[in-house]
């Protein structure tokens, strides 16, 4: 049985984004293919949810239908009650490919959002600052883009994003092409992001570890068609934000879930 | 662990120096080839003119000119015609083709007519636009223009086909309008294809120049090695067609040059 996981703060909080009863197939020359099926999905305020799954199990399909990259074929994708009919600044994204636009350099490329919205030059250049710095991006400012490693171009993905200040950000296994330790102290950064500014995230990935040291609610998936399983709020990002070193401890309580999951999805 | 990624860069130069003296080695060998056979009377001079014999033509022209134009008329009525041309194709053809790109619509109606004189020899239909529209420069203009505009429409065609979905993707979340991705995101990222279809498309119309002034000219510097074939003046057309290969050679040298200094995010996409 697919678990109901818009529950528990639906009482006292209403989710910036919804899905419900969202059904998807895609055209692939004649055949049909069920991306997936049923999805009930919310997104509330101020939550870091992960939604965690093998790969072939539609949770990229779940990212394009809340940025509004495409139209559910059944139910509905909502935000904040209204349709969504295609993207717009309040659902910022990043990919897991680079998508710097190497025509710019970095600190343009940072300040693309504010820019396009007609933000006078000089209020674009504080506000690319201060997500530079943010980000230890200061000194990078002027440099194009592809002169940058792997874990810089994300983290100017990542700055041109909150430059944008959109209400909710949604990550398409963002660290996925990172060596294992750029990935955590990306991790880090994510984590201390979401903390301090309050911001709402929906991080789509394939990482057990990932998902239950930076989420605060897990849904779990299964391929075929894509539906969710299970659903977990967890805690130990918490102790990574209490922890000096900024890494999650490792509980009993961590290893158990983690087997759970592992086990419910091989 | 962070760091920008940096070639070794004198290990490049250095294999840059190896591979500039081969060029200039083969050149050396073929001047030397060139010198030996002539000078040797292994083939006749009527066939192929000595380097001094050429060279001596070369000055000789530059003083004098040809056929009462001075060679710098002649080049300068050659290039009149293939910039004209050039700019004629760049102007249409880059807008034409992207929107192309852009419409299955438009493309459908532009494609096939292009698709379909594309391939045809130019002076197969050269002659027809002479029938059209006279014998002095608008036919000769409108054939360079014709043979630019297609490699350009083809280059911009593929360039907005080829543009990469998560940049549009991207630059929507972020709030751009469709006018402003068209602007920001799809013209940078179209111009690198953009311009090698350029470089082609001067490199056809030049190729195009020669046969265009064979037929009912009087000037150019296609027409001066036409014109010297008639009369078997080996030197002349050696002196036209070396001029004609390194003009060509200098206009990708400046066209590359624009390039690298305005798209240097090409190969980076």
């Amino acid at each position: 049985m697919p678990a109901d996981c818009s529950t528990k703060e639906q009482t006292t909080q209403t989710p910036i984004l919804e899905l419900r009863n969202v059904s998807h197939t895609y055209q692939a020359r004649k055949d049909e293919i069920e991306a997936i099926r049923d999805i009930n999905l919310a997104v509330f305020p101020h939550e870091f949810l992960c939604v965690l799954g093998p790969s072939g199990c539609g949770k990229s399909t779940i990212l394009g239908l809340l940025a509004g990259f495409f139209q559910p074929a059944e139910g509905l994708a909502l935000m904040e009650g209204e349709p969504i009919l295609g993207p717009d600044r309040e659902r910022g994204v990043v990919f897991q490919a680079e998508t710097l636009y190497p025509w710019m350099n970095v600190r343009d490329n940072v300040a693309f959002g504010p820019r396009m919205q007609g933000v006078s030059r000089e209020d674009c250049r504080t506000i690319s600052d201060r997500y530079l710095k943010e980000m230890n991006l200061t000194a990078f400012a002027d440099k194009k883009t592809y002169e940058l490693s792997g874990g810089m171009k994300q983290r100017v993905a990542l700055a041109r994003v909150l430059a944008n200040e959109p209400r909710v950000i949604l990550m398409d296994e963002p660290f996925g092409s990172l060596d294992a330790v750029t990935r955590i102290q990306m991790q880090s950064l994510v984590r201390s992001i979401w903390h301090h500014e309050k911001r709402t995230i929906l991080m789509i990935t394939h990482d057990i570890d990932e998902a239950l040291s930076l989420g605060t609610r897990l849904l779990v998936m299964s391929p075929g068609p894509g539906t969710i399983e299970q659903m977990h709020e967890v805690t130990f990002t918490d102790t990574a934000l209490r922890s000096e070193t900024g890494r999650v401890a490792i509980s009993q309580e961590y290893v158990a879930l983690r087997d759970e999951i592992f086990e419910s999805i091989t | 662990m962070e760091r920008p990624d940096k070639k070794s860069k004198k290990k490049r130069d250095l294999s840059r120096t190896v591979e500039k003296r081969l060029t200039l080695l083969t050149w050396i060998l073929v001047l030397l080839v060139w010198t030996l056979i002539t000078e040797l009377k292994v083939v006749s001079s009527v066939m192929v003119p000595t380097p001094r014999d050429v060279w001596r033509t070369f000055v000789q022209i530059l003083n004098q000119g040809y056929n009462n134009h001075s060679l710098w008329l002649h080049l300068g009525v050659s290039f009149r015609r293939l910039f004209l041309a050039f700019g004629l194709a760049v102007i249409t053809g880059i807008p034409l083709g992207l929107l192309s790109g852009y419409s299955s619509k438009v493309r459908a109606v532009v494609d096939s007519i292009v698709q379909f004189y594309r391939p045809l020899p130019p002076l197969a239909y050269y002659t027809l636009l002479i029938l059209w529209l006279g014998i002095d420069d608008t036919s000769k203009v409108t054939l360079l223009y014709l043979a630019a505009l297609a490699p350009i429409y083809v280059s911009c065609v593929s360039a907005v086909k080829g543009v990469n979905r998560n940049y549009v993707l991207s630059a929507r979340s972020l709030g751009a309008t469709q006018q402003q991705v068209f602007a920001h995101i799809v013209l940078p990222a179209c111009m690198p294809s953009i311009f090698t279809g350029l470089r082609t498309a001067i490199g056809v119309a030049y190729t195009t120049l020669v046969a265009s002034e064979m037929v009912a000219a009087t000037s150019g510097i296609g027409w001066m090695v036409i014109d010297a074939s008639r009369y078997l003046k080996s030197n002349v057309m050696f002196v036209g067609i070396i001029l004609m290969g390194l003009t060509g050679v200098f206009i990708d040298i400046f066209m590359r040059l624009i390039e690298k200094n305005l798209i240097h995010w090409k190969g980076q996409l």
